[in-house]
């Protein structure tokens, strides 16, 4: 089910008027108040927790937002600890060895991951998932930002016309010069549906018939592409200037940005994507990282990372009590131009799909 | 008088063979600290092609059958080889004149050999794309010198892979070449002279054949260290460059299929070992080592 305007302006309608209220549990909901939350977290005092993430600026606006202050409130020692591949989670499982306890993971391959057995089930009788979009707060996996892949270029290198859409980084007439898309299905095949006329609504779910059509149409400008695996390259492309026009996460233009240089950035047809927070099985402190995510869900401290990097909430009762900061870059800004992003579609199709696009890349 | 030398001779062979068993005692920790945590993890590994975990053949056939995978292999066995190829022709020049050089400017020669061998690989790559980025070092040059007016794309292209590969390989080429030139007598090519042989001529009948066998060590080395290198080609190769061995680390991180991974490590595992063989045969893997290569 698509998540349209509708249900985020009637999600943040009752969120606001639960806020004024002062009574979740006025709703009827089965689920822990916040005040059985603070007796949990009151209790895990002087245990430890080792958090991983993706390192650089991300990780550090994680700990910012929540690794730090959760250590603090809850009395923890939190360590922390970098690259949560899926290939590394399951090698610990298998080695029966597990040192981490909660990470931060795709949500599209969660679904499979946890399925074969390597992923703790979210406790969703402590974690408070109203507010969370459905597809963004799964059986694996929990969203805890939401970020999106946008179009962006250099002012001062791409003068005159501007691209309109996200699909004008086919316009190979307009916007000459080399292109960086990621190495990933999954946000090329939309794009390149949008690129071959396909409306937003229409997109999901794929069908071998829109399967062909993505390839066929990505085949136009695979001459000139430049693929990227790791999320610091498409900006350092941009800067210097191996590309004109890159697919980029947004909160990595953040950087360029605070160094000065001119940034132009599409947000229409951008799609919508999520982090997730999920437990490798038998982590050695699964209790204090199933309170730890639900601390992290609620609506006050899901809306922290906003004023750490431009990132957004995904629990949408956060969005009225997030940070400026960053409110030009942030996604939930731009919430109307973009496609939102189908987990329930691509957890159980995504190993399929990802197999035919390294055929498609690699041949 | 035949009769002593026939029982001396089993006395010393007797004696040869205990000294053989005793050498062999003090091998026993080491083989046994390689097998306990090299082979035995290896062969654990590579089982899982076979043992997935009952007993399957769909691995290998699919490696055999989908086009892609021989493609890739094909594709890094030709880089390989060119690799070595342009190795082999840059780094001859090098270990003769090292070989002929005195002193301090032998030591000097050693020295710039091997201080990028010392240098972290990922540091120099880096380095690479500093220098022939569009924005690099070379591009900019050229533009204000005027010579230019785009920059040309020397990154993300075959060239650039062999240029960062050859960077790694050289002192893999210049050293085992080096060292079996330096044990050629420096008076046969001058005997080869005196005989009525031109230069060339000495060179090409008597240095060059005795060299052979550092230009095979060297050739096997890079050729083989090509075939599963990794890091070039990811980093400073374009989209059609991919190699074997960033297949099967895809295999491994993305698609998460290990029993695949292990069918394909184990395809160039064997192609490595028959490489290593047919080179035995022909020129015998002893005389690197100090042999005599008789046995």
């Amino acid at each position: 089910m698509a998540y349209t305007r509708r249900d985020f302006l009637t999600t943040s309608a009752l969120s606001a008027l639960a806020a004024g209220t002062g009574s979740f549990a006025g709703l009827g909901l089965n689920r822990a108040t916040a005040a059985d939350l603070d007796t949990l977290i009151s209790g895990l005092s002087g245990r430890s927790m080792t958090a991983v993430s993706w390192g650089g600026s991300f990780q550090d606006a994680q700990r910012n937002a929540w690794f730090t202050p959760f250590a603090e409130e809850a009395g923890i020692t939190v360590n922390e600890d970098t690259d949560p591949s899926n290939a590394r989670i399951i090698a610990m499982v298998r080695s029966r060895n597990v040192q981490w306890d909660v990470c931060d993971v795709g949500l599209e391959q969660a679904h499979a991951v946890g399925e074969d057995g390597y992923l703790e089930e979210l406790d969703y009788d402590i974690i408070d998932r109203t507010g969370f979009p459905e597809g963004f707060a799964t059986k694996y996996g929990i969203g805890n930002i939401t970020w999106s892949t946008v179009l962006a270029w250099r002012e001062d290198v791409v003068t005159g016309e501007t691209p309109d859409t996200v699909a004008d980084i086919w316009d190979v007439e307009r916007f000459p010069g080399m292109r960086t898309l990621r190495d990933y299905p999954l946000d090329n095949i939309p794009w390149a549906l949008m690129a071959a006329g396909l409306s937003k609504d229409e997109i999901y779910p794929l069908t071998e018939e829109k399967l062909q059509i993505a390839f066929a149409k990505l085949d136009e400008i695979r001459d000139r592409v430049l693929w990227w695996t790791a999320g610091a390259q498409p900006a350092q492309f941009l800067a210097t200037n191996e590309v004109t026009l890159a697919q980029v996460w947004n909160g990595r233009l953040g950087t360029l940005i605070d160094e000065g240089l001119p940034i132009g950035i599409q947000w229409n047809g951008a799609q919508m994507q999520v982090d997730a927070w999920a437990v490798p099985k038998n982590a050695p402190n699964k209790d204090v990282a199933m309170a730890f995510i639900a601390w992290a869900s609620t609506a006050e401290n899901n809306a922290r990372i906003a004023a750490e990097i431009a990132y957004g909430p995904v629990n949408m009762e956060s969005i009225p009590l997030a940070s400026d900061r960053f409110a030009a870059l942030l996604p939930t800004t731009h919430f109307d131009q973009h496609l939102i992003c189908d987990y329930n579609y691509w957890g159980p199709n995504f190993a399929s799909i990802l197999e035919r696009w390294q055929e498609w890349r690699l041949l | 008088m035949a009769r002593d030398t026939a029982l001396n001779a089993r006395h010393f062979r007797r004696l040869e063979r205990r000294e053989q068993y005793i050498q062999f005692n003090f091998l026993i920790p080491c083989l046994a600290f390689l097998f306990l945590f090299f082979f035995l993890p290896i062969g654990i590994f590579l089982s899982q092609s076979l043992f997935d975990p009952g007993f399957t053949t769909e691995h290998y056939v699919k490696a055999f059958s989908r086009p892609l995978y021989m493609a890739i292999l094909w594709k890094t066995l030709k880089l390989s080889f060119y690799t070595t190829l342009v190795c082999l022709l840059l780094a001859y020049p090098v270990a003769f004149v090292m070989a002929h050089a005195k002193g301090k400017v032998k030591l000097a020669i050693l020295v710039l050999v091997l201080i990028p061998f010392w240098t972290n690989i990922l540091v120099r790559m880096f380095a690479w794309l500093a220098i022939l980025g569009s924005n690099g070092v070379i591009n900019t040059n050229l533009m204000t010198l005027g010579l230019i007016d785009e920059p040309l794309h020397l990154l993300y292209n075959f060239f650039s892979v062999i240029l960062g590969m050859t960077h790694y390989m050289l002192p893999f080429m210049i050293l085992p070449i080096y060292s079996v030139m330096a044990a050629i007598p420096s008076n046969l090519t001058d005997a080869a002279a005196n005989l009525g042989a031109s230069p060339w001529r000495a060179f090409l009948r008597v240095y060059l054949p005795l060299s052979l066998p550092g230009i095979g060590a060297g050739c096997l080395l890079v050729f083989i260290l090509s075939l599963g290198f990794f890091i070039t080609p990811a980093l400073m190769g374009g989209p059609r460059d991919t190699m074997f061995a960033q297949i099967i680390e895809i295999q491994i991180n993305q698609m998460l299929d290990w029993g695949f991974a292990a069918a394909l490590s184990t395809i160039l595992l064997v192609i490595t070992i028959v490489l290593y063989l047919v080179y035995d045969r022909l020129l015998s893997v002893e005389k690197i080592y100090g042999g005599d290569g008789k046995s």
